[in-house]
């Protein structure tokens, strides 16, 4: 018996064409090969849809932060003792609160949330920059404050934001305390 | 090639199925490849368990991945908790108190865990030559670093203090455990080792659970295990000490512990002189290097921490010559000036931002 070789495209057709062709016809068995040109082809889609994955991935993980509803917490002692979202239209606001006897102030604006004042001696806290970002973290180790940006679970609870997924850029930072702050 | 020649009858129904199997093939590589990060989202990998607390005088962070996250992150806090209870210079009941009041007097039974941090302190001093000394507790107590008001000690103050630090003075007896302080100034102070220790402990802790991946940040201390789910390695900045709001690289890590030592990150001020809570164990002041920062790269984090205070403690060249000894971890040496210093084994693990200007040492 006779062989034909078919590319996988010839494959494809003759299956497309078979009930218009008349099969008793063609006693020639069919095998199917790849041709070069297929293997080219499949290889170039390949390539394009492993490209795409990492631009999908980073662009689902930036609209996910920044379509999240991140809040501002304050954390003494393990307890949230304060909450407010995290408005960027928004005015900027000051806040007073209470850590453990030892006041603060924090403000929450337009370029996120930061200390403004603190009775603690190293003013560390004071001195850090705005955080806006869920998992960003103002530690004063003095008062064992936490301010913290986190995930809204929608339940009135807060989620400690993972530092690690595969769009950050820093995982975390030497010699720094508290989430990591990204540049 | 003729086979790959289309019929020239029927052309536009072939071409539209040509289209259809292009769209196919390219669909089915794209759900593929989006299948294999999911797939370890299905199996429970890719949450992970967080944990954030105070503990031995500064925030611990540790998040944990894997089958037995929160078991295992649970179990990660229980010990550091435990050991900021043996260790705390504060807590008068802990086993450091214990031996600090004990100075000069009969040897004092000590837990196994306090005993081992003991060894392994007195190890990397007798490594470092004594830069690194667990013995300045006194120091730190009479500069202010563990109380409320800090002041300038006077000479004579400081003289007595220096007459307690010595590492070589530290008798220790492994067969019941006890550990003497031999001179009544002496005074342990295991700040510049115990949250690198504890991260070596912790890796040994996570490693019982089944544990994928972990990133411990001990109060800026940070260990890896394993790699990020897309396979890629953790990545750890690095703070630029003269900003601390920016970075000067990035390390890649896995499986290894990244440790800064630096004047920014704790000082005193007093008439507009800052003062660092890292002493100098032979002149009793804080030190006064050409060095800003010191990170330590390395696969154990009790080496790695005390070798970042050592370093700091040795200033650029001596650090550079003690590398050149031993060249089996990475450091990356900020000078006061702003200068850059890496070594050679570094290249590729520690990638500098691109204004950074880098001066590597060593044979590649």
């Amino acid at each position: 018996m006779a062989q034909r070789k078919v590319s996988l495209f010839g494959r494809f057709r003759q299956f497309g064409l078979r009930s218009s062709a008349n099969p008793s016809n063609d006693e020639r068995l069919t095998v199917l090969s790849i041709c070069i040109s297929d293997v080219v082809l499949i290889t170039i889609l390949l390539f394009v849809a492993l490209g795409i994955v990492p631009v999908l991935n980073r662009l689902s993980a930036y609209s996910q932060r920044q379509t999240s509803d991140a809040q501002v917490v304050v954390i003494v002692s393990g307890e949230v003792i304060f909450r407010t979202p995290l408005d960027p239209s928004a005015g900027s606001k000051e806040f007073f609160v209470n850590a453990d006897g030892h006041p603060m102030t924090i403000c929450v604006g337009p370029e996120g949330a930061y200390v403004v004042s603190s009775d603690c001696r190293d003013q560390f806290c004071v001195h850090s920059r705005p955080i806006s970002i869920p998992g960003q973290s103002v530690v004063c180790l003095p008062n064992r404050m936490i301010l913290e940006i986190v995930e809204n679970t929608g339940d009135g609870s807060e989620e400690i934001s993972s530092a690690v997924d595969e769009s950050s850029e820093i995982d975390a930072v030497a010699g720094r305390v508290g989430g990591y702050d990204a540049p | 090639m003729r086979h790959c020649k289309l019929k020239q009858s029927n052309k536009r129904p072939q071409r539209t199925r040509m289209m259809r199997f292009a769209v196919t093939v390219f669909l089915c590589g794209l759900l593929l490849v989006r299948c294999s990060p999911s797939s370890e989202i299905n199996a429970g990998n890719s949450e992970p368990a967080v944990r954030q607390f105070f503990s031995m005088d500064t925030l611990m962070r540790i998040e944990v991945y894997g089958k037995e996250a929160e078991a295992a992150a649970d179990a990660a806090q229980a010990l550091i908790e435990k050991y900021d209870s043996l260790w705390s210079a504060l807590d008068e009941n802990s086993d450091i108190s214990k031996l600090n009041q004990s100075a000069g007097g009969p040897p004092i039974h000590v837990s196994d865990e306090t005993f081992s941090l003991v060894e392994e302190a007195l190890y990397q001093a007798a490594y470092t030559d004594g830069a690194f000394d667990p013995t300045v507790g006194y120091l730190l107590e009479l500069w202010g670093f563990r109380h409320e008001i800090s002041r300038v000690p006077n000479k004579d103050e400081i003289n007595i203090a220096l007459g307690g630090v010595d590492w070589t003075s530290v008798r220790m007896n492994d067969e019941d455990n006890t550990i003497q302080l031999t001179f009544s100034e002496t005074k342990l102070d295991l700040g510049g080792i115990a949250k690198g220790y504890a991260t070596d402990r912790l890796t040994e802790l996570l490693a019982q659970y089944d544990i994928d991946r972990a990133l411990i940040n001990l109060g800026g201390n940070i260990g890896v295990i394993g790699q990020k789910v897309d396979g890629s390695p953790f990545k750890v900045a690095i703070t630029d000490p003269s900003n601390p709001d920016r970075f000067i690289g990035v390390v890649f890590a896995k499986d290894i512990t990244v440790i800064t030592s630096g004047g920014y990150e704790r000082f005193l001020e007093f008439d507009g002189v800052r003062y660092t809570h890292i002493m100098d164990p032979n002149s009793g002041y804080p030190v006064e290097t050409n060095l800003a920062s010191v990170s330590i790269v390395a696969t154990a984090g009790g080496k790695g921490d005390a070798l970042s205070t050592a370093l700091m403690v040795m200033g650029l060249d001596h650090s550079i010559e003690f590398w050149e000894r031993h060249p089996d971890f990475g450091v990356v040496l900020c000078t006061a000036t702003g200068e850059i210093h890496c070594s050679s084994n570094l290249k590729g693990v520690f990638v500098p931002e691109s204004d950074v200007e880098v001066t590597y040492f060593g044979a590649t």
